[in-house]
């Protein structure tokens, strides 16, 4: 198997669809010509050509809508929004109608159409350009949620998101583009629903998703040198949330810390937790604990843990950024020791009861 | 008509967005200045044009390129270029950033969401009406936000109530790698704001002088209750799309035609052969632009990054 980057297996998986499948065609902003602004998609316009590959005007409102419509008709659309903060833009097309079309028709009509989006901070691009905002489409009832965090991952859920009859809301992390992952060259799926043990561990379970698998990871592995094997479960799939890997878990461990870089209020972190405690509660040793963003939207000032992730050439890493004692956005977004701290503090509940 | 003076101070709030954005390019390739950087060099006749006829109490909403109208509308310089470092002493204590610096002295808002100021736009204008004291806002958009829909609800509006508004339109051709005439059915936004009833006009951006004039026009109309101007603008981005973008959707040769006809240059030369600008005012207009922007670095240097705790304050009152 050879090691790619995340943008090449999202491309693989969708090209792959492309040659199969006539319905499956891309819209989008800067996607054709440019190959989207993180070469996601580069040279995909020239090999299957402006009807299937569309560059289409800003009217985020209008995409979603014609999106919509042409899954209606029988495509099989994937449809770009260059930033998850863009998608407010086209929210009522989402939520009120590819989100309800086959509820109220009584499955008579389906809307079989992916929207990628990709989110996340880390970057420095501050409140418009880094949110997190999974939440709000786990909310609607209709929509399917998948967060990959691997190029692997990515490669066979988008596959099987191309493929699913509902809508998909496919969302990518803007650092999974430059991460490196083993990929199979043939074409594989990965079930929509279905989470994956990323690292066994007996102690603790710590469920994640997105790029906060990586900080799980990097924390279980300084917890390992504490004496706490931790567990990481990557949901990858957020709806449908595959509850009984989680429980089962849970019945090993007996503790759970649930990490996300979304803000903690509101966040799906709390859904699962809620899950947890009316599902497993018998099994659980200590409270739940929530590693997550802080209630504020992210600032400008400063990041340094992406380190221009997916930026391109400019060196973001200069001595005069090295003099930041506190990188605001570094404050607001969870980092690996948050991780490693929150963990501490559930398995030494446990211990002191 | 414009007088010299006004010919000169057009000149001097051009030169100084120019040399202020050379800077930045230096200051962002060594790395002081983190994110993206999006710069307005070829743009600046439209900024200095509009905001030249407009006082400190109108308001002005921009786009993810900002420092043209931020610098023509009075913001404090090393306030800006505190806050595209990201430092304390900014104009947002480096929350907001190069894309969304607000400058709330000089009611100048940037927004990082193309298109995100048409609704706001409206509703300063529609406060400014009630509120009768002759101010007007004008809101600066690229040709990619032209294809929003919410660009044509708020141009019945501004038409309905008739509303002290300018909607600037800066066509530089591109929206990031999409060229217009992609991007946009039939060319002439200013025909489809005369579908509305609204006035529009359609001006060459490279030519200061038009800009100045239709600028005047537009506010002049605002402050007296005639309604809202669309000013269609014709214009061209030197640089890319941000500093960084290796440009491929767009030939050398097309960038070379356009840098022959640089407006800052090309007005310099035109107030020289008029008789405005010596080569003795031209270099100490550079030397007084130029201590100002070494004045602002030093400031924004000398600025400590904000404490730890400023990223908890001000999400609620």
């Amino acid at each position: 198997m050879r090691e790619i980057k995340g943008s090449e297996a999202i491309r693989e998986a969708i090209r792959n669809e492309m040659l199969k499948d006539e319905r499956v065609f891309l819209m989008g902003e800067d996607i054709g010509r440019l190959g989207n602004t993180f070469k996601v998609l580069a040279g995909l316009w020239e090999e299957f050509g402006p009807e299937r590959v569309i560059d289409s005007p800003l009217s985020e409102e209008a995409i979603a809508g014609a999106a919509v419509g042409a899954a209606l008709a029988g495509m099989r659309p994937v449809f770009e929004i260059m930033y998850i903060d863009f998608s407010t833009l086209a929210m009522d097309h989402i939520f009120n109608r590819a989100a309800k079309i086959r509820y109220i028709s009584g499955g008579e009509c389906s809307v079989p159409l992916v929207i990628r989006m990709q989110e996340g901070g880390r970057v420095s691009v501050a409140c418009q350009h880094s949110q997190s905002l999974e939440a709000l489409y786990c909310h609607i009832p209709g929509l399917k949620v998948v967060m990959p965090s691997t190029p692997y991952d990515a490669k066979g859920l988008l596959i099987s998101a191309i493929r699913d009859d509902d809508p998909v809301i496919f969302i990518e992390h803007k650092l999974l583009y430059n991460r490196k992952g083993l990929v199979p060259e043939k074409e594989y799926t990965i079930p929509i629903g279905m989470a994956d043990v990323k690292r066994e561990g007996k102690d603790i379970t710590i469920v994640s998703w997105s790029d906060m698998v990586h900080f799980s990871l990097d924390a279980a592995e300084k917890l390992e040198g504490e004496g706490i094997h931790a567990e990481v479960i990557d949901v990858r799939t957020l709806v449908p949330l595959d509850e009984d890997t989680i429980i089962t878990s849970v019945r090993k461990t007996g503790r759970i810390l649930i990490a996300h870089e979304a803000v903690r209020r509101g966040g799906y972190g709390a859904e699962v937790s809620s899950i947890i405690s009316e599902k497993a509660f018998d099994y659980l040793r200590s409270p739940i604990k929530i590693v997550a963003a802080k209630n504020t939207p992210i600032p400008f000032s400063l990041s340094r843990t992406g380190e221009g992730g997916g930026y391109g050439a400019i060196p973001l890493l200069s001595e005069e950024l090295k003099k930041c004692k506190d990188p605001l956005e570094e404050v607001v977004l969870p980092q690996t020791h948050n991780i490693v701290e929150a963990a501490r503090a559930v398995v030494e509940y446990n211990n002191k009861s | 008509m414009i007088t010299d003076d006004e010919k000169r101070a057009l000149y001097k709030s051009m030169f100084r967005i120019r040399r202020f954005e050379e800077r930045c390019i230096q200051l962002y390739a060594e790395g002081f200045i983190p994110g993206h950087i999006h710069l307005y060099i070829g743009e600046e006749p439209i900024a200095s044009g509009v905001c030249m006829h407009m006082r400190k109490s109108d308001f002005v909403f921009s786009s993810h390129r900002a420092h043209g109208h931020l610098l023509a509308k009075g913001a404090r310089m090393d306030k800006v270029l505190a806050e595209v470092f990201g430092k304390e002493w900014g104009y947002n204590h480096g929350k907001g950033g190069h894309m969304h610096v607000i400058a709330p002295d000089v009611h100048v808002f940037a927004d990082g969401i193309v298109g995100g100021g048409f609704g706001p736009s409206v509703g300063t204008a529609l406060t400014q009406k009630l509120q009768k004291k002759g101010d007007v806002t004008a809101y600066f958009f690229g040709d990619g936000a032209a294809n929003q829909g919410c660009l044509y609800e708020v141009m019945n509006m501004a038409a309905l109530w008739k509303l002290p508004l300018l909607l600037v339109l800066e066509d530089n051709l591109y929206a990031i790698s999409t060229p217009t005439e992609i991007s946009t059915s039939k060319p002439g936004l200013a025909a489809r704001a005369d579908a509305f009833g609204i006035v529009g006009e359609v001006i060459d951006g490279y030519d200061p002088i038009r800009v100045y004039e239709a600028g005047e026009r537009a506010v002049h109309r605002a402050r007296g209750g005639e309604g809202a101007t669309l000013l269609e603008v014709k214009t061209y981005r030197l640089r890319g799309h941000r500093e960084g973008d290796p440009q491929t959707y767009r030939s050398k040769e097309e960038i070379a035609q356009w840098r022959k006809r640089d407006p800052v240059k090309m007005f310099a030369k035109e107030l020289e052969e008029q008789g405005l600008l010596t080569p003795e005012m031209q270099s100490a207009l550079k030397k007084e632009i130029d201590e100002e922007i070494e004045k602002a670095v030093q400031f924004s240097l000398e600025s400590p990054y904000p404490e730890a705790e400023m990223a908890l304050k001000d999400v609620i009152s």
